[in-house]
């Protein structure tokens, strides 16, 4: 917490800051133990293609250690869709996106980052763009995509519900953050996704579970030090900011266990949550 | 106001729909820019915050229509594009986001800042949506302290009362430029009927401003009523004018 004022509890965070938390998180009682060694394996997350759908990614930021690729979706008249996707290289237009590429370069040093850029020029709405932006992942070998954004259109609730369900089924890991206000979060409200909202401390290696959702999962993303614009670091408050510190985790699993899909590496975070029983 | 398209009036028109075009933006009615001073006052007061600030969406660009606190009066009247900035983020994405330790990020709003002479420590930006999640605006709490609620959730509240105000205030600003090009148009074209012109430029006119021209037209058309009807709806449009002044009064 900052001094001179009180922290800020963003929307659906509520549940990780209750007396008792979330409750327990769902334990399945296996025959071995999932341990973290088992789990993240060396812990790089190498290998492993994240895609950070967003504001774009500073490379040259120090905290953020390079981008290995791009892919800008733009505004263009022409096309049917109205929009078309540039992949040379850009720069992040407002530092929201080299925040959450350093969080999960700080988790998983190793994985090759990838900025999808859904923020650019005269784009009309935000929702539309990343919509196009998830799917590009979903069909270009992505393993995760962390989407630190959200809309609470209902007009965009089939469109994003047919991505979660391609992505499950391309065994793409979705990760997305809960709006920071309590209005509709689309695609985040969605069971098919690692939804993320706020959790107590600023401890990156802890990741919580709450079975009950919305919010699936609680990280953490209140008053935490996050990479910006020129090489800056900011401190600030979001759920946005929780989210990668789910998708660095999943990063790791993924490296270790190649391929997994969405509901293993459920189990296999639930298991390893800081609101886990202990055995 | 009938159909007799003077020569002399022409020029005279053109010059009018381009002074209109400038002065367009500015105007508003009175009373909603004081619902939204007075909201900024509120919302400064629950958080404890130096400085409260609204900012309406008007294509790419934000434009700072009421604040109370350190800097208020300097930020009105501001024009700031979208494309880059925490309120330009939070106005292209309809996410809200808090930033502490502003200073550190070097291409945090600087023109702002020495416009205003003041450097914020500490920014929460909401945006205010309507019910389809479109943005019409933001809404900026700088260095808020201890206040009387969760500031996050205060603002917000704060975003659902702003909603209608900046919706209607979006729509006025547009109306008086519409309805002098439409006139200018008009008499260019020795076009008898205002309501063609207007719907003509509705045709010709992004959203949403074409759906204010719609409505002009649908004004227009009143012309077609009795005298009696007409003297009564022109004493309610003389009273809406009255209601429109420039800034540099309120």
């Amino acid at each position: 917490m900052t001094a001179g004022h009180d922290s800020i509890l963003p929307a659906w965070s509520e549940p990780f800051h209750a007396a008792d938390g979330p409750g327990d998180a769902k334990y399945l009682r296996l025959p071995g133990a999932v341990d973290r060694n088992w789990a993240y394996g060396d812990g790089t997350g190498r290998g492993v293609r994240v895609a950070i759908v967003d504001s774009g990614v500073d490379a040259d930021h120090p905290l953020v250690g390079g981008v290995a690729e791009y892919v800008a979706i733009e505004r263009d008249d022409r096309t049917d869709t109205g929009l078309r996707l540039d992949h040379g290289p850009h720069a992040d237009l407002y530092g929201h996106g080299t925040a959450c590429a350093a969080i999960v370069r700080e988790l998983a040093p190793e994985v090759e980052l990838v900025s999808v850029r859904v923020l650019g020029e005269n784009l009309k709405g935000s929702a539309g763009a990343f919509a196009e932006g998830v799917e590009w992942c979903i069909n270009h070998g992505i393993d995760i995509i962390n989407l630190s954004m959200s809309t609470a259109s209902d007009r965009w609730a089939e469109p994003f519900w047919e991505l979660v369900d391609m992505a499950n089924y391309h065994h793409v890991l979705l990760v997305a953050a809960m709006n920071n206000e309590p209005r509709r979060t689309i695609p985040s409200e969605f069971a098919g996704v690692f939804s993320v909202a706020c959790a107590p401390g600023t401890d990156r290696e802890r990741v919580w579970s709450n079975p009950r959702g919305p919010a699936e999962w609680g990280a953490a993303g209140i008053d935490v030090d996050v990479a910006w614009l020129g090489g800056a670091t900011i401190r600030t408050t979001g759920n946005s900011f929780a989210a990668p510190v789910v998708t660095g985790h999943l990063a790791r699993i993924r490296a270790t266990h190649p391929g997994i899909t969405n509901w293993q590496a459920k189990t296999v975070l639930g298991q390893l949550a800081a609101n886990a029983p202990s055995t | 106001m009938h159909n007799v398209a003077v020569p002399a009036a022409r020029p005279l028109a053109r010059q009018l729909a381009e002074i209109a075009d400038s002065l367009g933006p500015v105007m508003a009615p009175v009373d909603q820019r004081r619902q939204l001073d007075d909201l900024c006052a509120t919302v400064r007061i629950a958080t404890g915050a130096a400085s409260v600030s609204i900012a309406r969406l008007d294509g790419d660009e934000l434009w700072y229509e009421a604040a109370d606190g350190r800097g208020g009066a300097e930020v009105i009247g501001l024009r700031l594009p979208t494309s880059r900035g925490i309120a330009g983020y939070v106005a292209r994405t309809g996410q809200s986001l808090v930033v502490d330790r502003v200073e550190a990020d070097p291409r945090f709003a600087r023109d702002v800042a020495e416009r205003v002479g003041y450097v914020p420590e500490s920014l929460l930006v909401v945006p205010v949506t309507d019910a389809g999640d479109d943005v019409l605006g933001v809404i900026s709490v700088l260095d808020r302290t201890t206040g009387a609620g969760d500031p996050l959730a205060v603002t917000s509240a704060a975003a659902r009362v702003a909603a209608p105000v900046l919706a209607v205030a979006g729509a006025i600003s547009r109306l008086g430029p519409l309805l002098v090009r439409a006139v200018a148009d008009a008499v260019e074209a020795d076009e008898p009927q205002l309501a063609t012109a207007l719907r003509r430029l509705a045709a010709e006119t992004d959203e949403p401003a074409a759906e204010v021209a719609e409505f002009a037209a649908v004004l227009a058309e009143v012309r077609l009523l009795p005298p009696a009807a007409q003297r009564t709806i022109g004493r309610m449009l003389r009273d809406a004018i009255t209601l429109a002044t420039p800034r540099r009064r309120w």
